[in-house]
């Protein structure tokens, strides 16, 4: 099902995304999905997310499209030419896969494979470009295809990265290349998230907001002084102070209970980054039901 | 059942190429695959053959798998860096796809995307070896996997090449690294099939010979001036000439080339490009 179609249905979108292993032990990664599959609406795969090599994103979404889990599929520009990734759109339609994320990806340089060719044929509007003329039946250079591949296709944004200008130009290019939703970083501040949708209001695009729990004053620490953007406020990391193991997950469940309530009307869905905590994502789903 | 199996079967091993559709529209290309069902052992799956963008090999051998049929999955360094190429063999193996083909790949300038950027990262040797070091657990930087995939790897190589030393120490690097079985180029002289043989014979791998049937005698020169290593000599295509029906022809030249090789080697390979629909014939034109 496309995640467009689902927004548009009035269905307050939940994704989570779950990694491939590094290796072919696809275990604990059907368990995690299959613990999720009630919960949530959809599952992403990263595609060798931070440069570090995995299993194929397209393998893992086929397996969840084969347990009724609907997949998301990152296609990144990083590591394939054009005639490589407008194959894979062509094959992810085959294998069942409709949702996917064009992303440029990080440098090879952040990864295990720094030797590895940085590609870049293209970036990620001139793909998003690229996959809608193969969903209008043409390839990028102009001929026929035989038999048009349905694609929703989105794009990722991180709200609170300055300047802001720099990225809404991508995202209209790419909404206006076809992109349908935006996948975004965590969110902490509801200000942050409001100036960003508020500036994108007179798009038509689904936006989804990641979240990824707090799971202690030092992750909060790390995200700050590492993830480019986003930041958490002083008010979180206080509450999370001083507080014993067991009781900061109650608490940082709580918050992210809190803070997605708070955000809701904001936007179309949320987008779980887990980090290790996938079995306490149903439960803050849970709470969000019972109000 | 992989290629490596199959020839340890001592049977001959009949493979065959199917090329994926330029779209989503596989049904002509299972259809041809369901023709070839019980005929052959595997079904070879081209990946962007001549450079020119089409639906990829590896979707569509899991279309194959899904279908109880073996597919060989043909992997190229053309279009993906090494972070893909062991992605998508990792992958691979997770949709239980065993036999791999590893190819350099035909540069971009041949194909329909003549501006896309020729990748080559890796080439079929050094391929070959990622491939072979995922199997024994570590990934090519030396990180360890979590749990290792079982590869049937294969390579190239043109007999028909004149000169043919650089193919032979080519293919040498490639069983080196970690071929296991060897698809050849078209052969149409066994004459010269039979001298290559000998000289590969030090290697001990299984070869299996690479057989196009002509569709016309035009097609046959085409390949002559624009397919490297291909050679059809002129008495075949003064056959080609003379013949009232042609087609048939081609699949009667064809099934003569498998029975004067089938002995020398311990396969076919049957590359009938656009068509795919008349490989039983042949099969059964070389009473195979």
């Amino acid at each position: 099902m496309h995640l467009s179609e689902l927004a548009k249905s009035g269905e307050f979108i939940i994704t989570c995304e779950l990694a491939s292993p590094k290796g072919v032990n696809v275990q604990d990664f059907l368990d995690q999905a299959d613990q999720l599959k009630s919960y949530i609406h959809a599952i992403s795969i990263g595609d060798n997310p931070r440069a570090t090599m995995r299993a194929g994103s397209w393998a893992m979404c086929h397996l969840l499209k084969s347990r009724d889990i609907e997949p998301i599929m990152e296609l990144a520009t990083r590591d394939r030419n054009r005639i490589a990734l407008q194959s894979d759109m062509l094959g992810a339609a085959i294998l069942g896969i409709e949702n996917i994320i064009l992303s440029d990806g990080h440098d090879p340089s952040v990864g295990d494979h720094t030797e590895a060719t940085r590609v870049q044929d293209l970036n990620c509007i001139s793909l998003a470009g690229a996959a809608k003329t193969l969903a209008g039946g043409h390839d990028m250079t102009g001929h026929a295809l035989d038999g048009t591949p349905s694609l929703c296709l989105g794009i990722t944004a991180n709200p609170g990265l300055e300047p802001l200008e720099k990225q809404l130009d991508t995202i209209k290019e790419a909404v206006a290349q076809g992109a349908q939703f935006i996948q975004t970083q965590p969110v902490y501040d509801p200000a942050v998230l409001e100036r960003f949708v508020d500036s994108i209001y007179n798009l038509d695009v689904t936006i989804i907001v990641g979240h990824m729990m707090l799971k202690s004053v030092s992750m909060a620490s790390f995200i700050n002084s590492n993830l480019e953007g986003v930041t958490v406020p002083d008010a979180m990391m206080k509450q999370l102070e001083g507080q014993p193991r067991n009781i900061a997950v109650e608490t940082s469940l709580q918050m992210s209970t809190n803070l997605i309530k708070t955000i809701r009307p904001l936007c179309h869905g949320i987008h779980f980054i887990p980090a290790s905590w996938e079995r306490y994502v149903p439960r803050i789903i849970e709470a969000l039901t019972d109000r | 059942m992989s290629i490596v199996e199959l020839v340890k079967q001592g049977k001959t091993v009949v493979t065959a190429e199917v090329g994926p559709p330029k779209g989503v529209d596989v049904k002509e290309l299972l259809e041809n695959a369901e023709l070839m069902r019980g005929k052959i052992d595997a079904i070879n799956v081209t990946d962007q053959q001549s450079s020119v963008m089409r639906l990829g090999s590896l979707p569509v051998c899991r279309l194959l798998v899904e279908k109880d049929l073996e597919p060989i999955f043909q992997i190229t360094c053309r279009d993906r860096n090494r972070i893909a190429l062991q992605s998508d063999l990792l992958g691979a193996y997770v949709l239980g796809i065993e036999n791999v083909l590893c190819l350099t790949g035909d540069h971009v300038t041949l194909g329909d995307h003549p501006e896309a950027k020729p990748v080559f990262d890796l080439d079929s040797v050094s391929l070959l070896r990622a491939a072979k070091e995922l199997e024994e657990g570590k990934d090519l930087s030396g990180n360890e996997l979590k749990d290792t995939p079982s590869f049937c790897l294969g390579a190239v190589v043109s007999p028909g090449a004149d000169p043919l030393e650089p193919q032979l120490i080519k293919l040498e690097k490639k069983v080196k690294a970690g071929a296991q079985f060897i698809q050849t180029q078209g052969v149409f002289e066994p004459e010269k099939f039979e001298i290559f043989m000998k000289a590969v014979a030090y290697l001990n791998v299984p070869i299996l010979a690479g057989i196009i049937p002509l569709r016309s005698p035009g097609a046959a020169r085409f390949m002559n001036s624009n397919i490297a290593g291909v050679h059809v000599p002129d008495s075949l295509i003064d056959e080609m000439e003379k013949a009232e029906k042609r087609m048939q022809k081609g699949i009667e030249i064809a099934a003569r080339l498998i029975n004067d090789v089938k002995s020398l080697c311990q396969g076919i390979h049957i590359m009938a490009i656009g068509m795919e629909k008349r490989v039983p014939e042949i099969i059964e034109a070389a009473g195979m």
